[in-house]
């Protein structure tokens, strides 16, 4: 990863304010500015509630900040058409949940296959590469199974390929080792954290574990709604 | 209170108070069912009690001997006529259809009843009151006065017969002198009579001379037990078996019994003896069957009503596993948990027999209502308390049933799963399912067979159910084979534009299929009720094109009992009358002695065993023979030869055309030998071919056809018909027909294919009724598996938002899902409606045509079912991402 390379996702003066009906407005995010390169892993961390959760969603599109902007490649992302967010995020972005998020009435393979499928990709060719991605998570034995016939581990390495598939730029990966037993969050780390060798692509990993966001290249903490980079 | 109660109350609380709203779904979906059967065995229920009540008034008397011939100088009829007199009062009356011409109006049919003195011997005529007087029931019926009649309330209402009015009737003129609101012996059938009638005494109607050689009229001679030998009765309205009932200890119907039973053993063919205590058993057994087939509807509707309550309570116990693993971790026993389920149930089951019953009671009114008019009987709203618990522990049984499937389904899942509240797989195996089917299947046939009393014809009903269930399931099957043929296929083909149209399609398949048991019950619940509603309106939609085909080109009068000497007579005046082309069919009279050389014994006749009801009445009856040298517009050939015209002519040569049906009945086939009584000479034929006839051309059609040359001297009479250029043309033929033979019946057709039509649609009425609820089962058990399924599929849309699917589009994948559901739903029920509708046309002998509009609107709206009932809720999770 080189420095001198341009941001792939810059987060530019982020507020985000919250306004219960009958209650008053609680800022969350003051003025968060972040910016992510290809190549790179960062974690964010900190206390339930500290606001790491808001801010995912605010650069990953699935909410837009109440000031401030977030940019992709140097363009702010469509806003505020959710709908042409979500499309972005189909092509640019591969998402990983703390639940995993499988679609239970699919295999393994459909499962990692969606999204290129979504994308327009023909479906032989979209399973022929979810199936690589499964051989290299250690799944190959397994592309035929549901997610029931799976341990959380297995999963979440399903989801990690399904995250993979469609050649994303970026990964974002909530809590990813969240339900997983320690075994098993260490093995979904390594591969989480080999991606952007790998893949080339972006990865930022939000988690309360500071042993898991001290692999990443950069980490930086959420606190009182700014972020505070922690020095490796 | 004790420990152990402390806890069951506890439980509830958590379990089933919290869920009351379900719960009381469930009870209202079993009370569909429930209605639905109780409501129809109410209307059942009603109509035998009626009939039963009104059994000796129905007969007139105590016992009748009836025959279509002269009951004087009958050897055997005298000397049982003096038996009688020596026990009892006699009366003696004679039925026919005449002409007869209000004032100077044109004439038409009336059916005329000649009684004698001391008519009726049961039962009294109800008159109707003169204006002024206030209405009220005379105690005992007057007598009729000479050159006087009563005439029926139709014929005062509807052409002007009112007291004071002349009546002309085979060229007298009578007096109309009283208007009968209720013939106590006249017979079911109500709005349907299309003779009305006209009494007078019966030396009159003997001195009309209208009966002639040949002349339909009927005889009979009616008895009732004198007073002093006759105790109070007690017949108890309802008891469905006379011989039970008379081995009471009183037993008012003995001596009647006896005396049928004596009489009968030694009465020559041509005389019928009933008592009252066989009353109205042939409307007894159309009822019957009629209610076995509603029935049959109402057991429908409970299995649809038991297969939702069984998967909602799934739903339930999914949804109350977490719990139930906190309250087992907390150490409440497992069996104190199984109990608690099962109370629940039997609430359920109590609460929906309970609704069913008083929802079965509005059903009962809204039969009632349509039935009534058609029926000429009243069917009076009762609650049977025997009939109600009956009810209800129907609604019991299917509980524990279901109950016992879903307790088992528990008894699976895992402690695992319970304590980490995972998603457990509560699928019921399929020895589980088949156990629940084969309970069902037992409770269909044992409620059936109780109804009609008769196991094998209950077996019957329940296998025919069964195919039914099974051509869905095969239906079922078959469509989503296909549609994973389809998904395959899909798999193949070639990429395109994000969110391309084929990507959704197969995202929508896979879930569908993915979601096989779900799927499978939001089919079943939308086949069977819809096909079977679909299907009877098809059905309707055949009978009715028919109805109108018949009225477009048949005959619209018929002329009855033309003698030989009259047809040409009446030919020239139906032509002077505007109504050319009087086609006349002779009839000849006689009596089967002997099939294939063998004398028809009456011993085996007799006996149930050796001879079917339907062969035994045919081999009994008298039947009329007709004469042609071709065959007729509507019928064709379908097996053996038809006679060349010499031996047509030839009347050596005795041939005989049966029509196919009837000679099934009678168990005969091409080449055997059928020997008549023809009025004295016994003449024997030998069956040449079979017909197959077209009933519904209503075109005078016969079972027994034979070359004219053989019959030809027979004595015989005719029967013409024709189609009416005007209405006029109808009065001037009936003038006539009055003034040259008044013997002659002139029937209009018109009325009698209006008079259909609306039976029609009042039966349509009845069956929509009760295939309603039906349907509506149908519809809560989608409801109810979409409501289940509601968090599922928005689930679905949030996890697709978050990997990059709008949310609109999300929703209409889900939509897309249902749409598969609905489409394949839709052509299920299009298949099943029309084998439906296409069996009954077949059985009916109906044209068939499948009815697309019909058909298309039902498939419309299976198509939209799932899909309203599936996304009712657009707010809940996923809706915004």
């Amino acid at each position: 990863m080189s420095p001198d390379l341009p941001p792939l996702l810059e987060a530019r003066g982020l507020y985000k304010t919250f306004t219960p009906p009958g209650r008053e407005s609680v800022q969350v995010l003051e003025g968060v500015d972040l910016a992510l390169r290809a190549g790179e892993s960062a974690a964010l961390s900190g206390p339930s509630g500290s606001g790491k959760s808001t801010l995912t969603h605010l650069l990953a599109g699935t909410e837009a900040p109440t000031a401030g902007e977030v940019l992709w490649r140097g363009a702010p992302l469509p806003a505020p058409h959710l709908e042409a967010r979500a499309l972005w995020r189909l092509s640019e972005v591969g998402l990983i949940f703390q639940d995993f998020r499988l679609f239970p009435h699919l295999t393994a393979l459909e499962n990692a296959a969606l999204p290129l499928e979504l994308l327009g990709e023909p479906p032989r060719a979209a399973e022929e590469r979810a199936g690589a991605l499964l051989g290299e998570v250690g799944l190959g034995e397994r592309l035929g199974h549901r997610p029931s016939e799976l341990s959380g581990g297995e999963q979440q390495r399903v989801a990690i390929a399904r995250a993979l598939a469609h050649r994303p730029a970026l990964i974002i990966a909530d809590e990813p080792t969240g339900n997983l037993d320690w075994r098993s969050a260490a093995r979904v780390a390594d591969l989480l954290f080999a991606l952007p060798e790998r893949h080339g692509v972006a990865l930022l990993v939000v988690t309360h574990d500071l042993t898991l966001a001290g692999r990443a290249t950069r980490h930086w903490r959420v606190q009182g709604g700014r972020l505070v980079e922690v020095e490796a | 209170m004790s420990a152990h109660l402390l806890m069951t109350r506890a439980l509830w609380r958590r379990l089933a108070w919290a869920e009351r709203g379900r719960l009381l779904g469930f009870a209202l979906s079993l009370s569909l069912g429930v209605a639905a059967l109780a409501g129809v065995s109410g209307v059942l229920r009603a109509v035998e009690v009626t009939l039963y009540a009104q059994a000796r008034d129905a007969l007139g008397g105590d016992l009748r001997l009836q025959s279509w011939r002269a009951l004087e100088g009958d050897e055997w009829v005298e000397a049982a006529r003096a038996r009688l007199e020596a026990e009892g009062e006699l009366t003696q009356v004679m039925e026919l259809a005449s002409m007869a011409a209000v004032g100077t109006q044109a004439p038409s049919l009336v059916s005329l009843k000649g009684v004698s003195a001391g008519y009726p011997l049961r039962g009294a005529i109800t008159l109707r009151a003169p204006a002024a007087a206030p209405a009220a029931a005379p105690a005992a019926t007057p007598a009729i006065a000479p050159g006087e009649v009563w005439v029926a309330a139709s014929l005062a209402d509807q052409r002007g017969a009112g007291v004071g009015a002349t009546l002309t009737v085979a060229g007298r003129e009578f007096r109309v002198a009283g208007v009968v609101e209720r013939e106590p012996d006249g017979g079911f059938g109500g709005a349907l009579t299309f003779a009305p009638r006209v009494m007078m005494r019966l030396e009159e109607l003997t001195a009309l001379n209208l009966v002639q050689r040949g002349s339909r009229a009927r005889r009979s001679l009616m008895w009732a037990q004198r007073e002093g030998g006759l105790e109070a009765e007690g017949l108890e309205a309802g008891a469905r078996d006379p011989e039970a009932r008379d081995s009471r200890a009183r037993d008012p119907g003995a001596r009647a019994r006896a005396l049928r039973d004596d009489l009968s053993a030694s009465a020559p063919e041509h005389v019928e003896v009933r008592s009252y205590l066989d009353a109205q058993p042939s409307t007894l057994r159309v009822f019957e069957r009629v209610g076995l087939f509603f029935s049959m509807i109402g057991l429908v509707t409970l299995s649809l009503a038991a297969l939702s309550f069984a998967a909602g309570l799934l739903g339930l116990l999914r949804d109350q596993l977490p719990l139930v693993g906190a309250l087992k971790s907390l150490g409440v026993p497992h069996r104190e948990l199984r109990r608690l389920y099962t109370l629940v149930c039997l609430g359920v089951g109590l609460a929906g027999g309970v609704l069913g019953v008083g929802l079965g009671l509005g059903l009962h009114a809204a039969l009632a209502a349509v039935a009534e008019p058609w029926l000429g009987l009243p069917l009076p709203l009762t609650l049977s308390p025997l009939s109600a618990l009956g009810a209800v522990a129907l609604a019991l049984w299917v509980s524990l049933c279901v109950n016992a499937a879903a307790q088992r389904a528990l008894a699976r899942a895992s402690t695992q799963a319970l304590w980490r509240a995972a998603d457990p797989d509560l699928r019921l195996t399929s020895g589980e399912r088949l156990a629940l089917g084969g309970a069902l299947g037992l409770t269909l046939w044992g409620y059936l067979a109780a109804l009609s009393g008769s196991p094998t014809l209950a077996a019957l009903f329940t296998a025919a159910l069964a195919a039914l269930g099974a051509l869905c399931a095969l239906l079922i099957a078959l469509g989503l084979w296909g549609l994973r043929g389809l998904e395959r296929l899909l798999r193949r083909g070639a990429g395109g534009a994000t969110l391309n149209r084929r990507a959704a399609l197969r995202f929508a398949l896979r879930a569908l299929l993915g979601y096989r048991a779900r799927a499978v019950a939001a089919l079943l619940s939308l086949s069977v009720g819809f096909s079977l509603i679909a299907g009877l309106q098809a059905t309707e939609g055949a009978l009715r094109a028919a109805l109108s085909l018949s009225d477009a080109d048949a005959p619209q009068v018929f002329l009855i009992d033309v003698q030989e000497d009259q047809l040409a007579a009446m030919q020239e005046a139906a032509t002077a009358a505007g109504v050319p082309n009087l086609e006349g069919a002779p009839l000849i009279r006689g009596r089967l002695t002997a099939v294939r050389g063998e004398a028809l014994g009456r011993e085996a006749l007799d006996d149930p065993r050796q001879t079917s009801r339907e062969r035994r009445w045919e081999l009994v009856r008298e039947h009329n023979i007709t004469t042609r040298v071709g065959l007729g517009p509507a019928e064709e050939l379908a097996e053996g030869r038809w006679w060349s015209e010499e031996e047509a002519r030839d009347p050596a040569v005795a041939l005989l055309s049966l029509e196919e049906r009837f000679a099934a009945r009678l168990g005969v086939a091409v080449g055997d030998a059928l020997t008549f009584d023809v009025q004295g000479v016994e003449l024997t034929f030998t069956v040449a071919s079979l017909r197959r006839v077209d009933w519904l051309s209503l075109r005078p059609n016969f079972q027994l056809i034979a070359p004219p040359g053989v019959l030809e001297g027979a004595p015989r009479t005719y029967m013409a018909s024709a189609r009416l250029p005007s209405d006029a043309s109808l009065a001037a033929l009936s003038r006539a027909v009055m003034s040259a033979a008044p013997n002659i019946s002139l029937v209009d057709l018109r009325p009698v294919f209006a008079e259909g039509r609306r039976l029609l649609s009042a039966l349509s009425l009845a069956l929509w009724l009760t295939g309603g609820l039906c349907a509506l089962a149908g519809a809560l058990l989608l409801v109810g598996g979409a409501r289940r399924d509601y968090a599922r599929r928005a689930r679905s849309v949030e996890s697709l938002a978050l990997l990059g699917v709008p949310a609109r589009r999300g929703w209409r994948l889900a939509r897309l899902e249902l749409g598969l559901i609905g489409g394949l739903s839709a052509l299920i029920v299009t298949l099943c409606a029309a084998a439906l509708a296409g069996g009954a046309a077949r059985a009916l002998e109906l044209p068939w045509a499948p009815a697309w509009g019909t058909l298309g609107l039902w498939a419309l709206l299976c198509l939209a079912a799932p899909i309203a009932a599936g996304l009712g809720r657009r707010s809940g999770p996923g809706a915004g991402a």
